[in-house]
């Protein structure tokens, strides 16, 4: 019976008492709330550890089954789908076994690497045969009014606004920005993003927030506060 | 470069949420395990992890990984709440 007040933490398996002198605490308030359960995966999945097999087979089945319970059952999540991801969560868990800081549930941090392997996966496979030159080529980044004059519904102050904002992308923003802005906006994931300007997908979100904070910048100095700019565009104005 | 008016929009109001201190993919990962469980104790959640929060309103990807991951947790705990029931 699990005596923490959080259910989630019971589906840890504990199968040894506390380890001698760990004190819960530090820095991280939550770190209090590591269990036993918790503290025991990482010491098991050492290489060194004598119950290794024992936890590899169970962390395996545990993730498993957090992976199959969180996607939906989709084409391309099969059976041996779910054992690739699996098993290339488990490489990277064990690799990166001193990333887990006792925040959460051993399990739940292990389910959520999976998540993140299958849904990159996926993607990869959604996204395979487009890349951000045929998306160029094919005027995806060209639809919309681009010298269309402004149209006659259309506030003059919302025109400006927007032909403000183009102006700003093609000045303010470097051309790795702009790819990534244009690519991002015509919905594909980071993930894709990043294989395509061969970066890693933490790069990726740091050019698009580069880019975004300039873009805020940039509107700031020509006398626009983003508030003022978002009510006007979305025609909240008056 | 030239995007469409309602892509400009999605822009700005992206802008609108934008920080200057962003976590990004990675920080994200290490820190929603424990907003997913929180969320899913309707437990509070500490300033430090409203960081998550703004990530996934500004991530796809990372919001629809938390989306699964608590789906995932939810069922899985409704499961083992129905084995615990005695008969």
């Amino acid at each position: 019976m699990c005596a923490e007040p959080f259910p989630i933490e019971c589906f840890n398996y504990s199968p040894s008492p506390p380890a001698a002198g760990y004190v819960a605490g530090g820095k991280e308030a939550s770190r209090v709330r590591m269990n036993t359960a918790d503290f025991e995966w990482p010491r098991r999945l050492a290489p060194d550890s004598p119950d290794r097999e024992e936890a590899l087979l169970e962390l395996r089945l545990f993730m498993l089954k957090g992976v199959r319970a969180g996607l939906s059952r989709g084409p391309g999540t099969g059976d041996d789908f779910l054992e690739d991801v699996v098993q290339t969560a488990m490489i990277r868990i064990l690799e990166h076994l001193d990333r887990f800081e006792g925040r959460s549930a051993f399990t739940t941090w292990a389910i959520a690497i999976a998540l993140r392997v299958a849904f990159t996966e996926l993607r990869r496979k959604h996204w395979n045969n487009v890349s951000l030159d045929e998306l160029r080529e094919k005027g995806a980044f060209l639809r919309g009014e681009v010298d269309s004059g402004p149209d006659p519904h259309e506030s003059v102050a919302r025109h400006s606004l927007i032909a403000l904002m183009r102006q700003l992308i093609r000045t303010q923003l470097s051309p790795h920005q702009r790819d990534m802005l244009e690519a991002e906006l015509n919905g594909m994931p980071h993930d894709e993003i990043a294989v395509q300007m061969r970066l890693t997908r933490n790069a990726v979100y740091k050019l698009g927030h580069d880019a975004r904070k300039a873009l805020r910048r940039a509107l700031e100095a020509a006398g626009y506060g983003v508030e003022e700019v978002r009510t006007v565009l979305e025609g909240q104005e008056g | 470069m030239a995007l469409s008016d309602d892509q400009i929009r999605s822009l700005v109001r992206a802008l609108s949420i934008t920080r200057e201190l962003e976590i990004d993919c990675s920080e994200c990962l290490d820190l929603v395990a424990e907003f997913a469980e929180r969320e899913l104790a309707g437990r509070p959640i500490p300033d430090a992890l409203e960081t998550v929060r703004h990530h996934l309103t500004r991530c796809g990807e990372c919001l629809e990984e938390y989306e699964a991951l608590f789906t995932a947790l939810k069922r899985m705990q409704e499961q083992k709440e129905n084995e615990d029931r005695p008969d």
